[in-house]
């Protein structure tokens, strides 16, 4: 369960968020949707306690994320945009670090792995070195890695990013495994169909706030569009459509 | 799990990650090794030049006016006389001859006379591989006209040591294990290279290389302290300058006992309280090293960014070391609360088989470690900046 209220936060005179509220609930796919700058990547940077807001609050199964950053972390599995691996480690070994500064045993790291990797199709590139890995793969791996501690809530920021079909599909899968076990997934995006396609309720992220949010239902209704794409564009005054 | 406990495992990783890591485990290979080579190189050519010296071959012009002092020379051992070139000024400048000896054509005529005699040396003194031989011959003549004044003297009833009023005695009161720090006087030098050169790759890859591949965001996101962070990644480092500087040390070590260093008229003996002694004084470098050098890969986005502004940093700790290498400047207290001089220091007195007192060394360990700890603090604390943190 995540709750942001009123998050606000500038860098310099450029203003990223100018109070932000929304809430994802548990055993529900969340999909902050904006376009390019509209202030997702920075609002989950601060979930994830690596940013500090100017004003508002955020909340991580009622654990205050800004003073708390540690809890709300253990709490959390966060994937950020692009994360790197380490070149030298294989995908098991980048696993079992993250695990292991989670504070996971090593026996549950490896029945995590084991769980994890065929619903991911990646039992062949487990023990293989990350520095000729794909795209694809590289996601995966960093995938598991924010996965091995068995978060209640996890937060991707633009994760389908680059990656091919299989992939995309490997991760919606994931993204629905995640649901059923009653976490509660929020995901970034600024592609309509990838959101409408996977989130139980969409929040739009426009300048820094959220101009709406609720189901895709919802969101058709209060536009007056039959057409979630008209309604997205209704609702954020972009003209041009975003595309991957 | 307690914040130690997470440093053990950001430790654990980073042995890991470097001892994979080609370029990691060469640098620590070359840095341990350049030592023990430039030490064997000088010594061999320390050791060429003396014995070029003792084999002297010396270019004469006009030798059949000074047949004596000719048949004299030729006498001592390893003396070669020859016949020097026609114009010897031009021959030396030319570099065709190193040095040259021209006897005056009115040598013999003054010798029987009693007065000076003249014999030229002609020589270069920017040329540093002839000094030896320079000073040799100059010796050797000396030597011949003193002998010959002297029985100038006795054959006029007086004794030679009327014409000496003054004896200078020179006491060389450095003992003779002090001359042969002096000539080990860059093993401190060749240490401190070893250390931060090992250092290098390991540091850079903790934190530039750490920004560089977008790790750092997904690794902080861990329920973890940067403190934590930056402490494994240290002491990982840590590990490897201090096995580099360990081996060169015990490389230059095992290459000074195999040295003949007597005949080179330095006298050199090494005790095992000496290498723990050794040890011991140049070990704190190999933790300073790395944690200074993180700090300063922090501010870098890149690997390549961090080498540059590692190559312009990494002058200045060396640089006491260097003074001190040159001029052989004078060991005093105050040294030892200065990092990198203490250990200098520390380590040439153990080489002259010098006990230092045990202040000393508790002293020159603790304020490199409190050092190294201020900058580890340093790495933590601007690894919780947003700036380096997403600023890739």
């Amino acid at each position: 369960m995540i709750e942001v209220v009123d998050l606000k936060k500038s860098f310099g005179s450029t203003t990223a968020l100018t109070g932000l509220s929304f809430q994802a609930r548990d055993g529900e796919v969340t999909g902050l949707l904006g376009p390019n700058g509209a202030g997702k990547t920075t609002a989950l940077r601060i979930l994830y306690g690596l940013m500090r807001a100017d004003g508002g609050s955020v909340r991580v199964d009622t654990i205050d994320a800004q003073a708390d950053t540690a809890a709300a972390q253990a709490r959390l599995g966060a994937l950020p945009d692009n994360a790197g691996l380490y070149p030298k480690l294989t995908a098991r070994e980048n696993i079992r670090y993250f695990g292991r500064l989670q504070g996971v045993t090593p026996a549950a790291i490896e029945a995590r792995v084991g769980e994890l990797a065929p619903v991911l199709d990646m039992q062949e590139i487990i023990d293989r070195r990350c520095e000729g890995f794909s795209h694809g793969e590289r996601a995966k791996t960093s995938l598991v890695r924010v996965l091995v501690h068995n978060p209640a809530n996890v937060l991707l920021d633009e994760p389908t990013n680059g990656l091919d079909v299989m992939s995309v599909r490997a991760l919606r899968q994931l993204i629905l495994h995640l649901r059923e076990e009653g976490r509660c997934v929020v995901f970034s995006s600024h592609v309509m169909q990838e959101v409408s396609a996977l989130c139980d309720r969409i929040v739009i992220v426009s300048h820094g706030r959220a101009v709406a949010s609720g189901t895709p239902d919802d969101l058709r209704e209060q536009t007056g569009h039959a057409n979630l794409e008209d309604a997205f564009v209704a609702l954020t005054g972009v003209e041009r459509r975003e595309n991957s | 799990m307690s914040r130690f406990a997470r440093s053990g495992v950001v430790f654990g990783k980073e042995i890991l990650e470097h001892s994979r890591d080609r370029r990691a485990l060469f640098s620590v290979l070359w840095s341990s090794l350049i030592g023990p080579l430039l030490i064997g190189f000088l010594f061999y050519q320390i050791a060429r030049d003396r014995r070029a010296a003792d084999d002297i071959e010396i270019p004469v012009a006009g030798r059949q006016h000074a047949p004596h002092l000719m048949k004299w020379l030729g006498e001592q051992a390893g003396v070669t006389i020859v016949d020097g070139p026609a114009d010897p000024e031009e021959a030396v400048q030319s570099g065709d001859f190193d040095f040259a000896l021209v006897v005056d054509e009115a040598f013999g005529k003054r010798f029987e006379q009693s007065r000076p005699a003249t014999v030229k040396l002609y020589y270069d003194d920017a040329r540093t591989r002839a000094r030896p031989k320079v000073d040799r011959i100059r010796g050797l003549i000396s030597g011949y006209s003193q002998q010959m004044g002297d029985l100038r003297l006795v054959a006029r009833g007086i004794s030679p040591q009327v014409s000496r009023p003054i004896q200078l005695q020179s006491l060389e009161l450095s003992s003779a294990q002090r001359r042969a720090s002096r000539v080990l006087s860059f093993v401190p030098l060749m240490l401190l290279i070893a250390a931060f050169a090992a250092g290098i790759s390991p540091s850079v890859d903790a934190t530039a290389g750490e920004r560089e591949r977008g790790s750092l965001e997904p690794l902080l996101i861990n329920p973890v302290s940067t403190l934590a962070v930056a402490a494994g990644k240290w002491m990982a480092a840590s590990v490897f300058a201090a096995v580099s500087l360990s081996v060169s040390l015990m490389l230059i070590l095992g290459l000074l006992a195999k040295l003949p260093l007597g005949d080179l008229g330095v006298y050199f003996r090494l005790e095992p309280w000496q290498v723990s002694g050794l040890l011991a004084a140049a070990l704190p470098v190999a933790l300073l090293a790395p944690a200074f050098q993180m700090l300063v890969a922090c501010y870098a986005r890149s690997f390549k960014e961090a080498q540059a502004y590692l190559g312009y940093v990494m002058m200045i700790p060396m640089l006491p070391t260097f003074v001190m290498m040159g001029t052989g400047v004078e060991h005093s207290p105050w040294m030892n609360f200065v990092p990198i001089v203490a250990q200098t220091q520390l380590i040439q007195s153990f080489l002259a088989a010098e006990m230092p007192a045990g202040w000393e060394l508790a002293v020159s360990g603790a304020v490199a470690l409190a050092l190294s700890l201020l900058c580890v603090y340093g790495v933590a604390s601007l690894l919780r900046r947003e700036k380096i943190v997403f600023g890739r």
